[in-house]
């Protein structure tokens, strides 16, 4: 496990298995979109309140789920990053942050585009919005702050620190319908209790999980990539792994 | 159903579609700028190995 541990953290090897992993990881994430977007769009029946602007959901709650999980991956690097001095852990938390806040942005307004119709207006100051809209100005913070150091290794330091402290707000966005009473409706899928939600919609909405999951496993390899060249300027590996052949 | 309710989705056709088109927006363009700076990190870097070389020899 520790030996493990050392090698994915050697720039090389971490590298190498990101450009090995990513059209695995791009393929599947294209395979479960087309079943899930046919089950979502043609299978699964229109909702019995909203019709079928509840297939809005299929996108939505992905994106959603994507920018709280997207943060709790970078501040857990960013933690890594800073306890044992791992720097490629620093990179792989640098390279989360824009991924993460354009699924926060996408969250916001496919949210919006759903109120519209749902709650009668685009925006609420609801617990749930709110929550998620601070999201994303964790996510712009964030990369405001490593903008603004010249040197890497004071960037990845103090930003390390905002993304572990601002990690408080991803339990405040996931449970604000839970805590409070909120305009949103509850999630669909818990993992308490069986879900409020009927088979046949539960399965797309699952498979388009699975696959913005993949599509940001997909993201963050060539993201991870752009970030080691960028860091390790005159290493000999280097030659080897980029030479024009 | 047909294509027209399909593409109606009963009324609330504006709403689904344009959140499915930011949806792809999205995604296709974390993948394209992913893709495209990488690339530029990697002719950068082949850049400072060349000039590395040159200025040992």
């Amino acid at each position: 496990m520790w030996l493990w541990f050392h090698r994915l953290a050697s720039p090389p090897y971490a590298y190498r298995l990101a450009e090995r992993l990513r059209p695995w990881f791009f393929w599947s994430a294209v395979i479960l979109t087309a079943l899930g977007l046919y089950g979502g769009l043609v299978l699964a029946p229109p909702d019995y309140q909203q019709k079928d602007a509840f297939r809005i959901i299929y996108v939505h709650a992905p994106s959603g789920s994507m920018s709280l999980m997207i943060y709790m991956v970078m501040a857990t690097a960013a933690a890594v990053g800073i306890i044992w001095r791992i720097k490629l852990a620093h990179a792989v938390a640098a390279a989360c942050a824009p991924i993460g806040a354009s699924f926060a942005a996408l969250t916001l307004v496919t949210g919006s585009i759903w109120g519209k119709p749902m709650w009668g207006t685009w925006w609420e100051w609801d617990p749930r919005l709110t929550s998620e809209l601070i999201q994303l100005f964790l996510y712009l913070g964030y990369m405001a702050l490593r903008a603004s150091f010249d040197d890497t290794a004071r960037a990845d330091r103090a930003s390390a620190i905002l993304a572990i402290v601002g990690a408080v707000n991803v339990p405040i966005v996931r449970y604000s319908v839970v805590w409070w009473n909120s305009l949103h409706q509850a999630p669909s899928i818990s993992k308490m209790g069986a879900p409020s939600i009927s088979g046949s919609m539960l399965w797309p909405l699952l498979l388009m999980i699975a696959a913005f999951m993949l599509y940001f496993a997909a993201i963050l390899c060539d993201r991870v990539r752009s970030e080691i060249l960028r860091r390790e300027r005159n290493a000999n590996w280097l030659a080897k792994s980029i030479a024009t052949s | 159903m047909t294509f027209k309710d399909f593409i109606s989705m009963s009324g609330y056709g504006a709403y689904v579609w344009s959140s499915y088109a930011l949806a792809l927006v999205v995604v296709a363009g974390n993948l394209w700028s992913a893709r495209r700076g990488l690339r530029e990190q990697i002719v950068h870097a082949r850049r400072r190995l060349q000039i590395n070389k040159e200025a040992q020899s």
